[in-house]
């Protein structure tokens, strides 16, 4: 009696529990994986916030200056240099060019805190013909992500 | 008899043993640690912009309110909006606006820093008065009807910077703008007001990086010389609106 050690009280063998680990490890990676994806979602999300505000604020300029509506075309993709301005529109959209490079914000360890424009991102205003409605459109996430903004001008 | 079978384990085996089991350990113990670390920054920054976004629709819409006059309000109406500098030395300004919120009632609505008990940090505080000049009476309060413990409303925590830029219809910088002091050009200059922008720099509420950050916070490259200098380990964001003052330019 007990001389003999079964096949089910045996325990357990190296390449097993190499196997055990490899498996647990493969699982760690894969949570590993899905807090990484959580944490760009989340940066995904507060950019996503800042691009609401800013589509807003071109809304709102136009809608402050109804009388030149036409003169707030606007179609850029991520350089966005500050150009001569002659009047209320075009130092308007200086400004929107300001806060899409978030130029006098934030810096951290010397560098500003831009939002991502990559290729396929772009920020566009169309006004129809007759200047009775706007449209505010932002690209993100390589063109994936649009945000549309529209009003009617009264 | 299985002799080999009960032969116990070799000093190698137990060594092989030992090694794997350690680095199982620490493997656990370090993905453990990185997992809540990154879990507690996660809520951190989701908690910073919920509360960039929720303050900042609130106060978007109160500009958009400001200076609503009811038809049918007849008390003084010299009050419109006012931006104060450096207020209470917190390094940031202070907002003030005005509208009626029915025809005979009229309120102030104020958004400042304020300082925490204890400590340096600051909160964006918002305070509604009711009726300010002829009956004034505090909104934020323990109890209401007897206007018990009131104080202003703690909107969004741990805040480093609020500035609040005010420009007339040529897009130029407007100051003073204010209601409440002896300035007549500040006075004047409540009416000419056409676009407001907010900026509102928010912090992690914990440490989020490893090692320190110089944040340098310019919000708004003014005369005043505002900026902000820091080095710590917290996560900062600044989040940007802009709203024209429809119910202003309307008057």
């Amino acid at each position: 009696m007990g001389e003999t050690i079964s096949y089910k009280t045996r325990g357990i063998s190296i390449i097993e529990a190499l196997v055990c680990v490899v498996v647990i490890g493969i699982g760690f990676i894969a949570i590993y994986q899905v807090t990484a994806f959580s944490v760009a979602s989340l940066d995904r999300s507060i950019e996503k916030n800042k691009i609401n505000f800013l589509s807003e604020m071109a809304v709102e300029d136009m809608l402050g200056d109804k009388v030149n509506i036409k003169n707030y075309s606007f179609s850029e993709t991520c350089n966005h240099s500050i150009k001569g301005a002659s009047n209320l529109s075009d130092e308007q959209k200086n400004k929107w060019r300001d806060k899409f490079n978030a130029t006098n914000q934030i810096k951290i360890n010397g560098k500003e805190k831009k939002p991502k424009c990559v290729s396929g991102d772009g920020k566009s205003a169309n006004i129809n013909s007759l200047g009775t409605s706007a449209r505010f459109i932002y690209k993100s996430q390589k063109g994936k992500n649009a945000k549309y903004l529209a009003v009617g001008i009264k | 008899m299985n002799k080999k079978n009960n032969l116990g384990f070799t000093l190698v085996e137990i060594l092989v043993a030992t090694v794997i089991s350690a680095m199982s350990v620490a493997v656990v113990v370090y993905l453990y640690i990185f997992f809540t670390n990154s879990y507690k920054s996660l809520l951190d920054k989701a908690e910073l912009s919920e509360f960039g976004r929720s303050s900042l629709t609130m106060i978007s819409r109160d500009l958009r309110n400001a200076g609503y006059k009811d038809i049918n309000y007849n008390q003084t109406w010299d009050r419109i909006i006012e931006q104060v500098d450096n207020y209470n030395n917190t390094g940031s300004d202070s907002l003030k606006i005005w509208y009626n919120n029915s025809p005979q009632d009229r309120i102030q609505i104020q958004y400042f820093l304020k300082k925490y008990d204890s400590g340096n940090e600051m909160y964006l505080a918002k305070d509604v008065i009711e009726n300010p000049v002829t009956n004034p009476k505090y909104v934020y309060c323990e109890r209401v009807s007897v206007q018990k413990n009131c104080s202003p409303l703690n909107i969004v925590p741990y805040v480093t910077d609020f500035q609040v830029i005010l420009r007339d219809v040529d897009g130029k910088e407007l100051r003073p703008v204010c209601a409440t002091c002896s300035s007549a050009e500040g006075k004047e200059n409540q009416s000419k007001v056409h676009t407001a922008e907010i900026y509102l720099t928010v912090r992690s509420s914990n440490e989020i990086y490893k090692s320190n950050k110089i944040v340098e916070i310019i919000n708004h490259n003014s005369s005043t010389g505002n900026e902000k200098n820091l080095e710590d380990k917290y996560h900062r964001d600044t989040f940007y609106v802009s709203t024209y003052l429809r119910n202003i330019v309307k008057n």
